[in-house]
């Protein structure tokens, strides 16, 4: 427990290695996932410090980056954690409730950025990977919780 | 050391790697992921059984008489592919230097060399390529379906759909789908029709499209250098 509340930022590269693999092995299989990833990093905003996110942030956009040079698209994927960062005391809710709601938020706000025509082609894909991310993020915020209390109780 | 210093470093660092050694990551990401669990013999034989129906249902159809698609192909290993959803992009170690332009077909081959296609360049490096593949959900192509040449228009995505089919098409499970855009060349075998149904509003026909191929399961593809792309914009 003790070396557990002192390695934050390793649990959560460990959970994020997990998320990747669960994320991308999914998408292999059904052409589609939750997105677990962006979910883990915009959790990471309710446990972690900014220079500890950041490290993360990037080490996310390392295994993600798909093009030779990283493009809008990983930017975004990268400042969304920031932002769920600077507004997660705004929201007035219980931890568990707050931590979905962001993940929730990066994962709309992303798709709405980088590929708007898809979720008025595909609304119900959508509302599940939506769905299923709020899920996720629910589980592991209270997991987490279990060992560091948040400020957003 | 002092622990942000420590983070400081650790994100320096993987910058660093991000801009000068992005194959690193592909390599990682490489390790962390399933790949697809179907028995490539399999895989080949569905494939060769796709394009042979393809070429039954083009020499069956009215075109016989234009010449058979042989391209100039240069084989391009993926080194990675877009990890999110809606979107489907393979990155390819061919580029510029090597002759590839925005718009030319890619494709695999089957065991007797029949081309099959999935997808086409999309934007074009010094030394990569991005291919935009029929699991895109912005891919939309030109197509007919079965010996009677049924005309549909294929909508890409993570299940491709023909949609727009004339709702009297004598249309099987099974038959061969091939190409007819005008950017594309003619008569590629692009997969197969499966679950042919009237469409909610009634007034066509749509379908599946089944492919022999799992576009992340992809390694090694091939690009049509010779083909000149009418309207690279389409």
């Amino acid at each position: 427990m003790l070396k557990i509340q002192n390695n934050k930022f390793a649990v959560f590269l460990f959970v994020f290695i997990i998320a990747s693999f669960a994320q991308l092995s999914l998408k292999a299989a059904f052409g589609w996932s939750p997105e677990l990833i962006l979910a883990t990093l915009a959790l990471s905003a309710f446990y972690l410090s900014v220079l500890e996110m950041a490290a993360l942030c990037a080490f996310g956009i390392l295994i993600l980056n798909w093009r030779p040079l990283p493009g809008w698209e990983i930017l975004l994927f990268f400042l969304l954690p920031f932002m769920v960062m600077s507004v997660k005391n705004i929201f007035p809710w219980r931890g568990m409730i707050n931590g979905a709601l962001g993940a929730v938020l990066s994962v709309a706000v992303f798709y709405a950025l980088s590929d708007w025509g898809a979720i008025i082609s595909s609304p119900a894909v959508f509302a599940e990977i939506l769905a299923m991310t709020a899920i996720f993020s629910a589980a592991l915020f209270q997991i987490l919780n279990y060992f560091y209390k948040t400020h957003t109780v | 050391m002092r622990k942000e210093n420590l983070f400081l470093l650790f994100l320096i660092l993987t910058v660093l790697l991000i801009f000068l050694y992005p194959s690193l990551g592909w390599k990682i990401r490489d390790l962390i992921t399933v790949s697809g669990t179907q028995n490539p013999d399999y895989k080949n034989l569905v494939l060769e059984n796709q394009s042979l129906k393809a070429d039954l249902a083009q020499l069956s159809g009215l075109k016989k008489e234009l010449p058979s698609y042989s391209g100039n192909f240069i084989q391009a290993s993926v080194y990675s592919n877009y990890p999110f959803n809606f979107k489907s992009e393979l990155l390819v170690n061919r580029g510029e230097k090597d002759g590839v332009k925005v718009g030319q077909p890619v494709i695999v081959f089957s065991v007797s060399s029949k081309p099959v296609l999935i997808g086409i360049v999309e934007e074009v490096f010094r030394n990569n390529s991005l291919i935009k593949t029929v699991f895109d959900s912005r891919f939309q192509l030109s197509v007919r379906a079965g010996v009677a040449g049924a005309n549909s228009l294929l909508k890409g995505g993570s299940n491709p759909k023909l949609t727009l089919i004339p709702k009297d098409s004598k249309i099987e499970n099974g038959d061969a789908v091939y190409s007819v855009g005008s950017n594309y060349p003619f008569g590629l075998t692009v997969g197969i029709v499966r679950n042919f149904r009237l469409s909610s509003d009634q007034f066509f026909g749509e379908a599946d499209l089944e492919t022999a191929y799992n576009a992340n399961d992809l390694q090694i593809v091939s690009i049509d250098v010779a083909y000149n792309v009418k309207n690279p914009k389409q």
